[in-house]
């Protein structure tokens, strides 16, 4: 093998890579302007296209931003929540100085059906809360979710008003402990009106999130499914060995 | 409070699901058609094609013309807890796993890299480029960097039939303890988008894992993309006592 110190691979000179390196290091950072496209052509030696090309795919990821006749612009960090500790919204944005804020879009009961009478361990004719609602930080929405509760995990609820109470507060109130929560993450495109929620262009990539959480009794609570953004928001999570 | 009418597409969207789990269908199965599943539930043909719609988007079902609708294999699913085991996850799942090396080679640690290592700008990197194929789809593109100094000779291994951490461990004497994993969308390059047959600046997983040795140090540095409708990242949560802290 060659000692290649200029490493001309393609896949190693990829300008988003190289521009996205010199964000995480501080070369480039947040509220200023990155050179602009003809510069990073001729600097690079690449075709203005792919040049273009790598900046859109940062703005779309949002790391960057456009501004109209005055170039491209870093952006700050984006919001970053932990998947091992992950649950509440409220909270993770309190704890990074966000304020978090909650739009009720649908709060009612329906029948749960066979499809969630299987999940939740329900009868179909059961009935079944199921919240709809945005999540916003600092005025931004985040996330678009769905929840889904079996009416006798909290007969209260209906009376709770969920602007002022979380819903872990709810469970709070209802002597109920959550233990574990089983996730699976897709990425997936939005239909006009649910991107519209978050200020998002029709068909635009968001992590969905859906699982079953479970309480101390192994009871199920609650079926969630969640859209974020992922032009504002990342996770972490943790493997050991 | 007021009873809510679940949404038409939604609701044929839950009968669909329902069907394929009691009927036990298996991927490839065919579907009713559309008339018969309108007629059985007695709903739109409309709100059925659209219901469909979406679960193919969702890579769900999918549809060969003038045969049907069919149930599609599941998605790969990959534990974020447990990434040292990926090959055999694959093996469990009873999917086939081809890993092909793109490159390899030194290269100098830029200023990020520095950084993440704590290693002096400039100081040698392996940079290790592969390809992950499951089932004959080219799923991921692995790029991973190593500094020299903890595998000198690595390319004397066989980095396409033996796995890294394992070559760091029985050879180089590296005990890998934990990790963490970054997840996020990016959109795809030109060269991504030839080597994982996707349109350009499709959106996909980006992860970025950080994996450390015993005494913390960070041992490798990751960044995968991954086509996002073969694969779905899983976890699980365990709620602390006093949870509520967490609301």
């Amino acid at each position: 093998m060659r000692k290649e110190l200029d490493a001309r691979s393609p896949l190693y000179l990829q300008l988003r890579e190289v521009i996205r390196g010199k964000i995480e290091s501080g070369e480039y950072p947040p509220g200023t302007c990155i050179p602009s496209e003809h510069t990073l052509a001729e600097t690079y030696g690449i075709h203005r296209l792919s040049v273009r090309s790598a900046i859109s795919a940062l703005i779309y990821e949002g790391l960057l931003k456009s501004v109209q006749g005055k170039g491209v612009f870093v952006l700050a960090e984006k919001v970053e929540r932990d998947l091992d500790t992950l649950g509440g919204f409220k909270q993770t944005m309190l704890e990074r100085n966000k304020t978090p804020s909650t739009r009720i879009l649908m709060k009612a009961l329906r029948e749960a059906g066979k499809y969630y009478a299987d999940l939740l361990g329900m009868e179909p004719e059961d009935p079944l809360y199921y919240i709809r609602r945005v999540c916003s930080s600092d005025g931004l929405p985040m996330s678009l979710e769905e929840v889904y509760i079996p009416y006798e995990m909290v007969p209260n609820l209906c009376d709770i008003d969920l602007g002022v109470f979380s819903i872990y507060d709810v469970y709070e109130f209802s002597g109920i402990h959550l233990a574990r929560t089983e996730q699976t993450l897709d990425l997936t495109r939005l239909d006009a009106a649910d991107a519209k929620l978050l200020e998002l262009e029709a068909d635009a990539a968001v992590m969905k999130f859906q699982g079953v959480s479970y309480d101390q009794q192994g009871r199920a609570v609650e079926f969630a499914r969640t859209y974020t953004r992922g032009d504002t928001c990342s996770f972490y999570a943790h493997y050991r060995k | 409070m007021k009873e809510y009418r679940v949404k038409p597409r939604d609701l044929a969207q839950e009968y669909i699901l329902s069907y394929i789990r009691e009927e036990k269908l298996q991927p490839h199965d065919r579907l009713p058609s559309e008339r018969e599943l309108s007629e059985l539930w007695n709903m739109n043909r409309g709100t059925l094609r659209s219901a469909i719609a979406r679960m193919e988007k969702d890579g769900l079902l999918y549809s060969r013309h003038g045969a049907g609708t069919f149930l599609a294999m599941p998605k790969l699913r990959r534990n974020l807890h447990d990434l040292y085991s990926f090959s055999e996850s694959v093996k469990a799942q009873e999917r086939m796993l081809k890993n092909r090396l793109l490159s390899m080679k030194l290269v100098e640690s830029s200023r990020h890299l520095s950084e993440q290592f704590q290693i002096v700008p400039g100081a040698l990197l392996y940079e290790i480029v592969r390809l992950r194929i499951v089932d004959g789809i080219p799923l991921l593109i692995e790029t991973a960097y190593v500094p020299e100094a903890y595998c000198p000779g690595l390319e004397a291994y066989n980095l396409e039939e033996e796995s890294l951490f394992h070559i760091l461990e029985h050879f180089y004497g590296v005990r890998l303890k934990q990790g963490e994993e970054k997840i996020s969308i990016t959109y795809t390059t030109g060269e991504e988008s030839e080597i994982l047959k996707l349109p350009v600046e499709t959106p996909v997983f980006w992860l970025v894992s950080r994996s450390y040795d015993d005494k913390t140090n960070l041992i490798e540095y990751c960044r995968t993309v991954a086509r996002p409708n073969e694969l779905q990242l899983t976890t699980v949560l365990e709620w602390r006592e006093g949870a509520k802290d967490h609301a």
